[in-house]
């Protein structure tokens, strides 16, 4: 083993897998910046060109475009609070505020660095580590899913919006939005309205494009002003870059995020999303000043970007030890593997060994590379920010459209200004829309894995859960045993409060 | 004055360009085509779909570019080709669970029958049953006997309701008489997962994807769905076929074909028929499909539409067994 990964770096010593990294990186971070041109859709297109180069050309190549493009859904994010991707939706939390105050840069670098970093780690631990992940990733089965995703949410909730009634009806409308479309147990179609177009339920990137775009496409019309940068800042000032004082502030944002992302990283479909709303959530919580959230905080951009990121080493694990894929993403990787004559799988170290550990090992260093080369090419989008609104929202708009166009059916782009339209009343009415759309990420997975469970437990749900999943009956207490300390604290104090005076 | 010259000069330009297409009537194709693919990425037809884009267009002349609409059980991208101008650009790249059974099980906006004319079979896929090999059976006939003393123990899981897995588990159980307790999975990666972290204890996949855990003997195959072994195939021409050992009328082999929308003008459809001739005996595409591990088995367009109908009138009847007892 060792021998076959002493060979890995003697393939790595050739510049052209550089060069391929670097082009893959810079094509997937233009393409991740464009809302809802995705990642998926630019390895997709790109996978026949890596079928003919040879494998240490073609891989590394797609493996850039995956890294690039999953930090390039967060510049949109970032600087006009559109998500690019799933993923990126709890940077925009913080990311435009941070516009508004002109520190744009200095949020897109700080992303850039805490993804990287964030990545990296990941990767070298789930490289140490391959063997036991492999195992722990087999022991999570339907009920441990459903057992961690009630327990993130209960994380969530409780760190979310000041009004907490107005944060459960939002959370109520995304999980009610989320079980519209096809039962995935029974194949049946429902609350549909008899509607052809929802048949397939509502796809996320026009739901996102229209929860987010649109309201802050209408509401900078409506501000009047002429920058989408707050006019109390000096523009001159407004492109400055991240000082290493403030990154050093939120070191240990991202290693915490860090450490989230990798454990969520082993539980199969929830990944990134999730990862990112809990490092947000456990940030704020641990946070000296929590108030800053959302108004503005480097911090707020730090840990969603590092959690997400890290998801992506034990993503990893299922393909390379068993061949099946986590994600769609990693799904486009075991084609390009496969059409290289590689299937990955228990025997694949053994068999291909050195190759194997030289692609490895070329995502960690496809890490480092970005690390500088975003550092560069973020100079023109922190740049076209500062033009004024009178030339950036057209080009909004367009985006938004087109991005919606791309999930391929024209329905989507009604749904999507339907949507914008009820998400910019909403938000008149000081309503927080994260809880929606975390409700309707969450709402499938919740759904079709309890009744899962339900079929494995065969009629018996409490003995099935207690006796025979140990780790998911852990989590479901943990969440009550947190929601029973969330209710008993303030009130405690109280008490304790009053007898002391 | 001249930059305003240059500006509708430009604008001029455009609408010419615009308008070429459709005033010209040149030889078919004279653009790209779009192959619509009713999944997501990365399954088997996306890799099928990515090798064969990038060597027919050599053949055409025109580039063939993959579009994914998934969603709705594949019939939200099966609708959206019904729907598409009958012009030969919009072509659907599916498999006969699509095209012949899963609108016979909801309410879709199109019939199938009518609407679809089959274009050519690229090849098919048959699944295997599959168990880990620590279970307390080391064959097919064990399986049942066991099953049969445990009715409703055993957890079988499928890729999904009316899915690839789905009929022929539910034919089999049926031809055998037992009962199990049926577990739907998110596609077939899921699926496999499933059966070789041990929470399910029978699956059902394709022979590629089993491959590597099979030659690593992890898992038992127990049979083959169908009756025709693969016997060419050095890892599983020993598995039985159901059909061998006693289980009637027990076979879903996934079809992998494309359709047009049967309006498509005659000569185009023709022209798209023979280009998927001549893709099967290209070289660099038996090369492609032999690196990814599939086999090619050509049926003309003309042929597999003869098979169509009574498909699916079988799957008419399968349907109704199925779900009138529960």
């Amino acid at each position: 083993m060792l021998d076959a990964f002493l060979q890995a770096f003697a393939l790595l010593m050739r510049v052209d897998t550089y060069l391929y990294i670097c082009a893959g990186l810079t094509i997937g971070m233009f393409v991740g910046a464009m809302p809802g041109l995705t990642t998926i859709l630019a390895m997709s297109v790109l996978l026949p060109i890596s079928f003919k180069l040879e494998p240490m050309l073609g891989i590394p190549f797609l493996i850039g475009i995956y890294k690039g493009g999953i930090y390039g859904g967060s510049i949109p994010a970032i600087l006009v609070g559109i998500p690019g991707t799933g993923a990126s939706i709890a940077t925009t939390f913080d990311g435009p505020a941070l516009t508004r105050k002109g520190e744009g840069r200095k949020a897109l670098e700080m992303a850039l660095f805490s993804s990287t970093i964030a990545d990296t780690l990941s990767d070298i631990f789930t490289l140490a580590l391959i063997g036991p992940i492999a195992i722990i990733t087999l022991l999570i089965g339907p009920p441990e899913v459903f057992a961690v995703i009630i327990f993130s949410l209960v994380l969530i909730a409780s760190v979310s919006s000041d009004s907490g009634l107005k944060g459960a009806i939002a959370a109520c409308i995304g999980m009610g939005l989320g079980f519209i479309g096809t039962d995935a147990t029974t194949g049946a179609t429902r609350m549909t309205f008899g509607l052809e177009a929802l048949s397939g339920g509502i796809p996320l990137i026009p739901l996102a494009i229209g929860i987010f775009a649109m309201p802050e496409v209408l509401e900078a019309v409506e501000t009047r002003t002429v920058r989408f940068i707050s006019e109390h800042v000096d523009l001159a000032k407004a492109g400055e870059r991240l000082r290493w004082r403030e990154f050093k502030a939120s070191i240990r944002s991202i290693l915490r995020s860090t450490a989230i992302g990798t454990g969520i990283g082993m539980v199969p479909g929830v990944g990134q999303v999730v990862a990112a709303f809990i490092g947000y959530s456990a940030a704020k919580r641990a946070s000296k000043n929590p108030e800053n959230f959302g108004k503005g905080e480097l911090d707020g951009v730090a840990a969603p970007e590092a959690a997400n990121n890290a998801v992506n080493g034990p993503t990893l694990v299922p393909l390379l030890t068993l061949g099946i894929p986590g994600d769609n993403v990693t799904a486009i990787l075991l084609g390009a593997f496969v059409a290289h004559g590689m299937r990955p799988g228990p025997q694949i170290f053994q068999e291909q060994g050195a190759l194997m550990y030289a692609l490895i090992l070329t995502m960690v260093l496809a890490n480092v590379l970005f690390f500088f080369l975003g550092y560069v090419l973020l100079k023109p989008f922190a740049r076209a920010i500062q033009f004024k609104k009178a030339y950036l929202i057209p080009v909004i708009v367009a985006l938004a459209f087109v991005g919606t166009l791309s999930t391929g059916a024209n329905t989507d782009v009604i749904l999507m200004v339907i949507i914008g339209v009820c998400a910019y009343i909403l938000r008149k009415f000081k309503f927080d829309l994260a809880p929606l759309i975390i409700a309707f990420v969450l709402a499938e997975p919740i759904e079709y894995r309890l009744s899962q469970s339900m079929l494995y437990a065969k009629g018996a749900p409490f003995s099935y859960l207690f006796l025979q999943r140990p780790i998911a009956s852990a989590f479901l207490i943990a969440a009550l045993v947190w929601i029973a300390y969330l209710i008993l604290a303030p009130m405690w104090r109280r008490t304790r409060g009053s007898a002391a005076s | 004055m001249k930059k305003r010259f240059f500006v509708i000069l430009a604008a001029l330009a455009l609408v010419v360009a615009l308008g070429a297409p459709s005033a010209s009537t040149a030889a078919y194709p004279d653009r790209p085509i779009t192959l619509v693919l009713p999944v997501g990425a990365g399954g088997s037809h996306d890799l099928h779909a990515r090798g064969i884009t990038s060597i027919i267009a050599d053949i055409l002349g025109q580039p063939m570019v993959v579009k994914l609409v998934p969603g709705g059980a594949g019939m939200k991208g099966t609708g959206f080709v019904a729907k598409a101008k009958p012009d030969g650009y919009t072509l659907l790249f599916t498999h006969n669970g699509f095209d012949q059974l899963v609108p016979q099980t909801r309410k879709v906006p199109f019939d199938t029958l009518r609407d679809f004319s089959a274009v050519a079979k690229i090849n098919h896929g048959q699944p295997v049953f599959f168990s880990l090999s620590n279970r307390p059976w080391k064959n097919m006939k064990e399986f049942v006997a066991y099953a049969k003393k445990n009715p409703g123990k055993v957890n079988w899981g499928h890729s999904g309701v009316w899915g690839a897995g789905h009929v022929p588990s539910m034919q089999f159980v049926r031809a055998a008489g037992i009962k199990v307790n049926f577990i739907p999975h998110k596609g077939g990666g899921p699926a496999l997962r499933a059966v070789l972290s041990g929470q399910d204890d029978v699956g059902i996949a394709f022979p590629t994807q089993l491959r590597p855990h099979k030659k690593a003997g992890k898992v038992t195959v127990l049979a083959l769905t169908g009756d025709m072994r693969l016997s060419k195939d050095p890892d599983f021409k020993e598995v039985p076929t159901t059909t061998e050992l006693g289980y009637k009328g027990v076979g879903f082999t996934m079809d992998r074909i494309f359709m047009a929308p049967s309006k498509t003008p005659a000569d185009r459809l023709k022209k798209l028929r023979d280009a998927f001739e001549k893709l099967t005996k290209n070289k660099s595409f038996k090369r492609f499909m032999r690196s990814i591990g599939e086999n090619v088995v050509f049926v003309s367009g003309a042929d597999y539409e003869k098979t169509r109908k009574p498909n699916f009138d079988g799957y008419t009847q399968l349907i109704k067994a199925m779900t009138m007892k529960k």
